[in-house]
């Protein structure tokens, strides 16, 4: 599974590098958009999402920001496995008319119940990301950041902290 | 340069071992602290005691009031003689989730109640009685403990000893799997059950450790 992952993880990036390159040779500007206006598409509307772990929101709070929230979880192979609740703030950097750049701040609280752990714990990161606009109203996401991770067990109350690198990939549907 | 890109990209993520997705990271750290935790397995009970030689079993476990010991007992009592000092030990591995000193409500006597978490599904309860009326005695009886909340003590670790002040004096030994009481006999080694009960035959002739 961990390698099909990191397959995966290459067929991305390599689809992704392949967009950003087609649009940076510059892919002609749908009529109506003010040509050189990069930002003519932002102000975005709302989208749900998929994510790798979760399913997620995007709404749009600003011409250049937007806010996602996420509800995740995981199995285990023994326990209930992990639940988790997240927000990030996205800050475009608009690129093309089909291609964004976006940083993001992102904070998740978790339940987890692995084997014999069971608490509550925090994910702490940032993210350099793009958003790629396959359709009008479909998009895909990449982004990857560290992340200060924090677990609390509940009994005996032990906890665990680290630095983790985090991919996080997502289908965005845009609804309107 | 895309290719450059793209096989960067690769030795990056082989190297930060990367995780696809804040909930598979979460998950890979829990599983480091389930080890922290305690072990997957079932506990293998050892002696609670130092020296069998220095204690009786007074009640074994009961559900039921037709216990031979005539009352539910959720417990293991071992007796030690007035003024003594003997030693417990850690029956198994695990984290010191609890040490609590109180009167005992039924008795009115100080008892110091000391819980140790094995893992997430199995606990072990010592209470230390030494059925004394006299607080400055349960402070004595924590005095004598040798550990501490959180930390961590390994199977036949000392405990402490207990401080025996009044007759009848004893440590019930409770044990609880997913916060129930039951029966410990399966858990323990075959030769310290095999003590344990042939203790309690000398009090109660022919009697079982565990009535449920």
């Amino acid at each position: 599974m961990r390698y099909v992952n990191r397959i995966l993880f290459l067929i991305i990036s390599f689809f992704l590098l392949n967009l950003a390159q087609a649009a940076g040779r510059g892919r002609p500007a749908p009529q109506g958009s003010g040509g050189g206006d990069k930002s003519s598409r932002l102000g975005r509307p709302w989208s749900i999402g998929l994510g790798q772990d979760n399913i997620n929101i995007l709404l749009p709070v600003g011409k250049k920001w937007a806010y996602q929230g996420r509800l995740g979880g995981v199995s285990a192979s023994s326990g209930n496995g992990v639940y988790y609740l997240g927000s990030s703030l996205r800050r475009y950097f608009p690129k093309t008319p089909i291609l964004d750049f976006y940083l993001s701040p992102d904070i998740n609280i978790s339940h987890f119940d692995v084997d014999q752990a069971k608490g509550l714990g925090a994910a702490l990161g940032a993210t350099v990301g793009i958003e790629y606009r396959l359709r009008p109203r479909l998009g895909l996401s990449f982004d990857i950041g560290p992340y200060w991770i924090y677990l609390r067990n509940f009994e005996p109350a032990i906890t665990r902290q680290s630095w983790e690198w985090i991919v996080n990939t997502n289908i965005h549907f845009y609804i309107r | 340069m895309r290719l450059t890109l793209i096989i960067a990209l690769s030795a990056f993520q082989l190297w930060a071992g990367l995780h696809f997705g804040v909930g598979r990271a979460i998950r890979s750290q829990a599983q480091e602290l389930s080890a922290e935790v305690g072990p997957s397995r079932d506990p293998q009970l050892g002696r609670p005691y130092q020296n069998a030689g220095d204690v009786t079993i007074a009640r074994g476990y009961s559900n039921t009031a037709s216990a031979p010991w005539g009352a539910a007992h959720h417990g293991l009592d071992f007796l030690v003689s007035t003024g003594t000092r003997h030693v417990f030990l850690a029956a198994e591995e695990g984290w010191v989730t609890e040490i609590k000193k109180f009167a005992n409500e039924i008795t009115g006597n100080w008892q110091v109640n000391v819980k140790i978490q094995f893992n997430k599904n199995f606990s072990m309860r010592y209470a230390f009685e030494p059925f004394t009326a006299n607080s400055a005695d349960a402070d004595a009886q924590i005095a004598n403990l040798n550990i501490s909340k959180g930390q961590k003590v390994l199977k036949g670790e000392s405990i402490g000893r207990l401080v025996a002040v009044g007759s009848g004096t004893h440590v019930d030994f409770g044990f609880k799997k997913k916060d129930s009481d039951v029966c410990p006999s399966g858990y323990f080694a075959p030769d310290v059950l095999n003590e344990i009960t042939t203790s309690l035959r000398t009090v109660y002739p022919g009697a079982n450790l565990c009535y449920e």
